[in-house]
């Protein structure tokens, strides 16, 4: 009987595992952008179009690299809707906003403030190098951008996932974009020589048979 | 677990004599009041509203509203959906005709547009300023929308449903919700949590 138990325990624990995990949502904007895309930018000032281009195309690079990291930029109260109390509360606001972003696994996230910036869901080592992270410049919109860009890369890199900083704002995808057009090229040169293989064999066949 | 705290917190909303009753007194813990725990959003299709209806698709008069390509200042509304204790999306590209300009999840523009529109999937609903001093109302944004509103079914969900505004409950029709300016609106279906009482809206609107 406990055997039983333990059994039907076992199967209740894993069926239980085995069930999606919701994402969570609130009122706070951010929660509901990056549902759907990599970086949530304040509402005012605007982020300028290049650094946003740099940005997207970052957090794109990052992604295809395997660090797929959402980006929060909160310039002001107004960019937290419901809860403008947790302005310039970056980490606060991160151990907020990673449950409303989360769907099986913790979402890497990181939040930029004018203070400072706050994160979840990182590696140890990303953790750690965000203590280490240059914080904004001034309180504007461009100059939370600004800072972000290179700490998504830095970050990028102390999770093990590198990728070169700013990959420009034309859509590039970094140093992973690299490696796939090199992939491509390597099978194409492999597909090529294969077929100068095959036709090089039915001499040999020929001869030999 | 905030789920849980959540939906503990819930019922200590009462009902309305004159149209409102007072809030539920804030019980979180962590710093952050009731209203302001994550709440698990739906998953699945039920919950994956569309945001162009067949009316607006065809650019028809809905509610008395016509498709505009040239629009008044405007101001805005916020509004949240719950069914089931989970967040009911609000689509953005409300009231937009295709085709529709987006960047990201965000909808820069239509083929026309109406009175009542979402640009954004924040729940932030554009109201144009009308000629008229009564505000329209939540049903006309539903209509436009093409979703059903009524005491009894929101946008699929069928139930009693609960509405706020302000932070306090609503015990008229929900479609007769009117969106004035920075209204904050919650409705919900199949279980009660504790309304948000305001929302901070971006300049502008």
């Amino acid at each position: 009987m406990p055997r039983r138990l333990a059994a039907a325990l076992a199967i209740a624990l894993a069926a239980v595992a085995l069930v999606p995990v919701a994402a969570v949502a609130d009122g706070d904007p951010a929660s509901d952008t990056l549902l759907g895309q990599n970086v949530f930018y304040p509402y005012s000032p605007p982020v300028s179009p290049a650094l946003q281009r740099t940005l997207n195309a970052e957090t794109a690079a990052a992604k295809k690299a395997g660090f797929p990291l959402k980006v929060a930029l909160i310039a002001s109260p107004v960019d937290l809707g419901v809860i403008p109390d947790l302005f310039d509360k970056p980490q606060k606001y991160a151990d907020f906003l990673v449950q409303e972003i989360s769907f099986q696994t913790k979402q890497a996230l990181l939040v930029v403030m004018p203070s400072s910036f706050g994160s979840a869901g990182l590696p140890a080592a990303a953790t750690a190098a965000v203590a280490k992270l240059t914080p904004p410049a001034g309180r504007t919109s461009d100059d939370l951008a600004r800072a972000a860009v290179p700490a998504v890369a830095k970050l990028a890199a102390a999770a093990g996932y590198p990728i070169s900083s700013g990959t420009g704002g034309g859509g590039g995808g970094g140093s992973s974009t690299v490696v796939v057009i090199a992939l491509i090229v390597a099978a194409v040169a492999l597909a090529g020589a294969l077929m100068l293989l095959r036709r090089g064999r039915p001499t040999s066949r020929g001869t030999t048979s | 677990m905030a789920v849980a705290v959540v939906a503990a917190a819930a019922g200590l909303t009462g009902c309305g004599s004159a149209g409102v009753t007072p809030p539920a007194p804030p019980t979180g813990s962590g710093g952050l009041a009731p209203d302001q725990l994550p709440i698990p959003a739906g998953r699945g299709p039920r919950f994956r509203l569309p945001a162009v209806s067949p009316g607006v698709a065809g650019r028809a008069r809905i509610a008395g509203q016509a498709c505009a390509t040239v629009h008044p200042p405007s101001y805005g509304v916020h509004l949240e959906l719950y069914a089931d204790r989970l967040v009911l999306p609000v689509p953005s590209g409300i009231g937009v005709a295709p085709p529709q300009q987006r960047r990201g999840v965000y909808v820069l523009g239509g083929a026309c547009s109406y009175g009542l529109r979402t640009l954004e999937p924040t729940g932030v609903v554009v109201v144009d300023r009308g000629a008229r001093a009564a505000a329209p109302t939540l049903g006309t944004l539903f209509a436009i929308w093409g979703q059903p509103l009524s005491a009894g079914s929101l946008a699929g969900f069928d139930g009693p449903v609960v509405a706020f505004l302000g932070g306090r409950r609503w015990s008229g029709s929900p479609q007769a919700i009117p969106l004035r300016r920075h209204a904050e609106i919650v409705l919900q279906v199949g279980g009660e949590l504790p309304p948000h009482p305001a929302y901070l809206f971006p300049p502008g609107l």
